[in-house]
């Protein structure tokens, strides 16, 4: 099965102007884990999500300890959000792979399991968004792949 | 690219019960939930005739507007929307009594927006613009808004060379035509005889009206009633355009269809009469069946047997 079958036509997506603020509303408005980070162009240049924000707030320290009941408590997040929350957004993005239309619902997955994603962008031949891929339409594709091909072995027998 | 916005969407849901008796419960007998508003059907029908640069846009509030969203996005409508936090998308409820043959309609009242939620729409739209070539508005103006919004978004996208184009009631036209948009399609709404300080009461009167509306600089003019009839206006010459022994389902969403089928069959290279034909053929297309949808084109070319064109100026 290719992308295009399966993709998803949602062009939400954060433009390199906003602040970190700003993604923050479009994220929680639009319940989205996170969208896809475009220039004035719309072309694809990385990720911005609930965790690409919170890698950044919260402390190094805080990261290398293995339990979270070091946690100290929400104010040092507070303050952290705080002195980059009217920042560019390109300081909370993260690189991203993407797929095309043309590509298989198999490149997609691989990709999402070698870098630890449940969602791509989908781009055109220019880099430019196109809407995006989850692991959830893969999967969903294939179990009608599955009932598809069970029906049509009952109608042959 | 066509950029279609909706400012005031709603979920349109069609719901048929046996009999309706006003203080009692009932059971529906069938069901249809689809999302609505000028701007997205447009979007939709533009891509069913075969042209699926669009972007759907507009604004969306609380869990209608969540549900709003899915549902478009589901039906593979390329879309990018801005939400709005007071209150929530409109709900259109029509209840059709299948034993007094009756239809029962319900608006919710929709949410409130502000000026700041059309600054955040220009700037979501700000990455497609280099690409985009038409921008159209469609439906009526969430509560919250100025009368002025449309004449200020047209002015606006016309600054910036973009091909705009309005379609919505008569209660909206008066002064977005003032801002001279490329492309003026009204919806007709029942009773109405007048454009802003102008009496339509014949043929005649909207033949002026569209030829007035020209005049000013408007490219393109649709008037028309209920799909049946039609007056449209392209580049200077008028057309009246109708149908032969019409068979019409519904009229939700042909005015929609029309616009988009002007939108297409410009973008197409067809010529005066041609696009005339093309736009009302779209819209009957679409009359024809319950939900605002055609299957392809082919149904659209199927009915242009019963469009009738006549250049009236």
């Amino acid at each position: 099965m290719l992308v295009k079958d399966i993709y998803i036509r949602d062009l939400t997506a954060i433009t390199d102007d906003m602040t970190v603020r700003e993604a923050i509303e479009i994220l929680y408005t639009h319940r989205l884990p996170g969208v896809p980070l475009v220039d004035e162009d719309f072309r694809v240049i990385g990720y911005v999500s609930g965790s690409s924000i919170s890698d950044v707030i919260i402390p190094d320290y805080v990261k290398r300890l293995v339990s979270t009941s070091y946690f100290p408590d929400i104010g040092i997040l507070a303050k952290e959000l705080a002195s980059i929350m009217d920042s560019p957004v390109s300081e909370v993005k993260k690189w991203t792979p993407v797929v095309e239309e043309e590509d298989t619902d198999l490149t997609a997955l691989k990709l999402m399991l070698e870098h630890h994603r449940n969602v791509l962008p989908v781009v055109d031949e220019e880099n430019r968004l196109r809407g995006v891929i989850t692991k959830e339409a893969i999967l969903s594709a294939i179990v009608h792949m599955i009932d598809n091909e069970k029906n049509q072995e009952e109608e042959e027998k | 690219m066509v950029i279609c916005v909706t400012l005031n969407p709603a979920i349109d849901a069609y719901l048929e019960v046996k009999k309706l008796i006003p203080g009692s419960f009932h059971r529906t007998e069938k069901e249809i939930y689809s999302p609505g508003g000028k701007g997205f059907i447009a979007a939709e029908i533009l891509m069913k005739l075969g042209y699926s640069d669009v972007l759907s846009t507009g604004l969306l509030a609380g869990r209608n507007g969540l549900a709003w969203e899915d549902s478009a996005t589901q039906r593979g409508v390329p879309g990018s929307y801005v939400y709005i936090h007071n209150g929530n998308t409109r709900r259109n409820i029509q209840i059709v009594d299948l034993t007094e043959s009756t239809v029962t309609s319900i608006g919710t009242k929709g949410p409130e927006a502000s000026p700041q939620d059309i600054e955040k729409l220009k700037k979501r739209l700000r990455p497609h613009l280099g690409r985009a070539e038409w921008i159209l508005f469609g439906g009526s103006l969430p509560s919250g808004l100025s009368p002025d919004t449309y004449y200020e978004l047209i002015k606006y996208f016309n600054g910036l060379g973009k091909k705009t184009v309005i379609n919505a009631t008569i209660e909206y036209l008066p002064r977005a035509a003032d801002a001279i948009p490329f492309m003026l399609v009204e919806d007709p709404k029942e009773g109405e005889e007048h454009f802003g300080d102008i009496e339509v009461h014949s043929l005649e009167d909207e033949i002026k009206l569209a030829k007035s509306l020209m005049d000013r600089g408007i490219q393109v003019v649709s008037l028309s009633w209920q799909v049946i009839h039609n007056v449209i206006g392209i580049y200077g010459n008028v057309y009246h355009v109708h149908l032969v022994d019409p068979h019409i389902f519904s009229v939700v969403g042909a005015n929609s269809a029309l616009t988009a089928g002007l939108i297409h069959a410009i973008i197409s290279g067809m010529e005066g009469p041609d696009i005339a034909k093309h736009a009302v053929a779209t819209a009957y297309a679409v009359a024809t069946k319950l939900e605002p949808d055609i299957d392809g084109i082919v149904q659209v070319q199927k009915v242009y047997e019963y469009v009738e064109v006549e250049k009236v100026l």
